[in-house]
């Protein structure tokens, strides 16, 4: 074990910002966060041996979803991500000319959309315009078909489209 | 359509949060994964020298100059980290009346302070005409050492130059006597460290000025050293 831990520093510890980040968006909790990726990095630690040839953020982020959900079940804090299958599809009437408002919204008011998201788009939307992973990698991570993986994307972009240009018109006015 | 998901994904990768992991949960981690029995001290030292992401990749042989460069304040034994005690002293300098035991611009009132409080003698000097104004001095304890700290001011920031014998704070098995020229460690969260040794003394620069001004007092008082 001993003989890894410089690999292990030099190949998982850089994405240490990556799962936090991802921990914080999930958890809302920075605290809960801390403990949670440490917890997580512990695992990946433990099962460091195991990794063969898998491109390690994705491995290792993963792994902090995982941790994030047991830290949630332990606390029956939030629904677990499966009900946001049943929201509805509104209808798309937020796109046209308010897209022109996005450049308005302020930083307080994104942090605010994505928070407002259901955890599968969220996490969907963090992984994707936060960490630029590709479809495949998001799948893998969050455990769903790739086409499930877009379909989650468009809409947490329909949604924060509908909620950002919503904040855009109500400044300019 | 495509356009507006890239200038939503333009406008959340500007504007939305980025949570950067702590240095804590580094560290704490870093702990997890040390080996339970103690290890030889230089690995230590490599993990608390990094500060972040893009140096692990990089990082290896600057490493392992940090490592050569902080040798002579290492204990035999495997030592804590003495960057982060450093950097912790510096910061528990800024907070109220902690940052001189002698408050003086007079190098002739902060010399005198610390003879009979270390067994060594640090050279004082005020670098007020180079811009660098003496400030007073403090005594540290760190590692069971007692080590002194000058005090200056250069606009608004706050620089403590940690001072010890360079002999006697390196181990029996690397004796270090060679002065070295002044080098920039990797700055520890935001803050610059510089370092030297000269006149036996090894010297440490603390502070959130910016590296390059932070070169040029060392520049100015290890030269004055070398006279």
């Amino acid at each position: 074990m001993t003989a890894n831990r410089p690999r292990f520093e030099a190949t998982v510890l850089p994405h240490l910002d990556a799962a936090f980040n991802l921990a914080c968006w999930l958890l809302h909790d920075d605290q809960a966060a801390q403990d949670v990726v440490q917890d997580a990095c512990l695992r990946a630690w433990r099962f460091f041996d195991s990794l063969r040839g898998e491109s390690v953020k994705p491995w290792l982020l993963s792994i902090v979803r995982h941790a994030c959900f047991d830290y949630l079940r332990a606390r029956k804090h939030e629904p677990l991500p499966m009900d946001e299958e049943e929201e509805d599809e509104r209808p798309d009437d937020a796109a046209g000319p308010q897209e022109l408002l996005l450049a308005r919204v302020r930083r307080e008011q994104v942090d605010q959309a994505i928070r407002a998201l259901p955890w599968a788009f969220r996490e969907a939307i963090i992984l994707r315009e936060l960490e630029a992973l590709p479809y495949e990698d998001i799948a893998r991570i969050t455990d769903v078909p790739m086409g499930t993986v877009m379909s989650r994307l468009s809409r947490a972009r329909k949604l924060l489209r509908q909620s950002l240009s919503g904040l855009g018109e109500e400044q300019a006015s | 359509m495509k356009q507006t998901d890239d200038e939503l994904g333009a406008l959340l990768r500007e504007k939305a949060s980025y949570h950067t992991a702590p240095t804590a949960l580094r560290q704490a981690i870093l702990k997890d994964i040390a080996p339970a029995a103690p290890q030889k001290s230089g690995w230590r030292w490599l993990d608390v020298l990094r500060p972040g992401a893009p140096w692990l990749a990089s990082g290896f042989a600057a490493g392992m100059l940090a490592l050569w460069l902080v040798q002579p304040m290492l204990a035999a034994r495997p030592a804590a980290d003495m960057t982060a005690l450093l950097l912790d002293s510096h910061l528990r300098s800024l907070q109220v009346d902690h940052l001189t035991d002698v408050q003086s611009t007079d190098q002739h009132t902060v010399k005198p302070w610390f003879a009979g409080k270390l067994d060594y003698t640090p050279p004082v000097r005020d670098f007020a005409a180079q811009g660098f104004p003496l400030a007073g001095g403090r005594l540290e304890v760190l590692q069971g050492r007692t080590v002194a700290v000058l005090v200056y001011r250069h606009r608004l920031h706050w620089i403590n130059m940690f001072v010890q014998p360079a002999a006697t704070a390196t181990t029996s098995a690397t004796p270090v006597t060679t002065a070295t020229a002044p080098r920039q460690l990797p700055s520890q969260r935001g803050f610059q460290l510089v370092q030297w040794q000269g006149d036996g003394m090894q010297y440490t620069l603390l502070s959130d000025l910016n590296g390059p001004e932070l070169m040029q007092l060392a520049a100015i008082s290890s030269g004055a050293a070398a006279r």
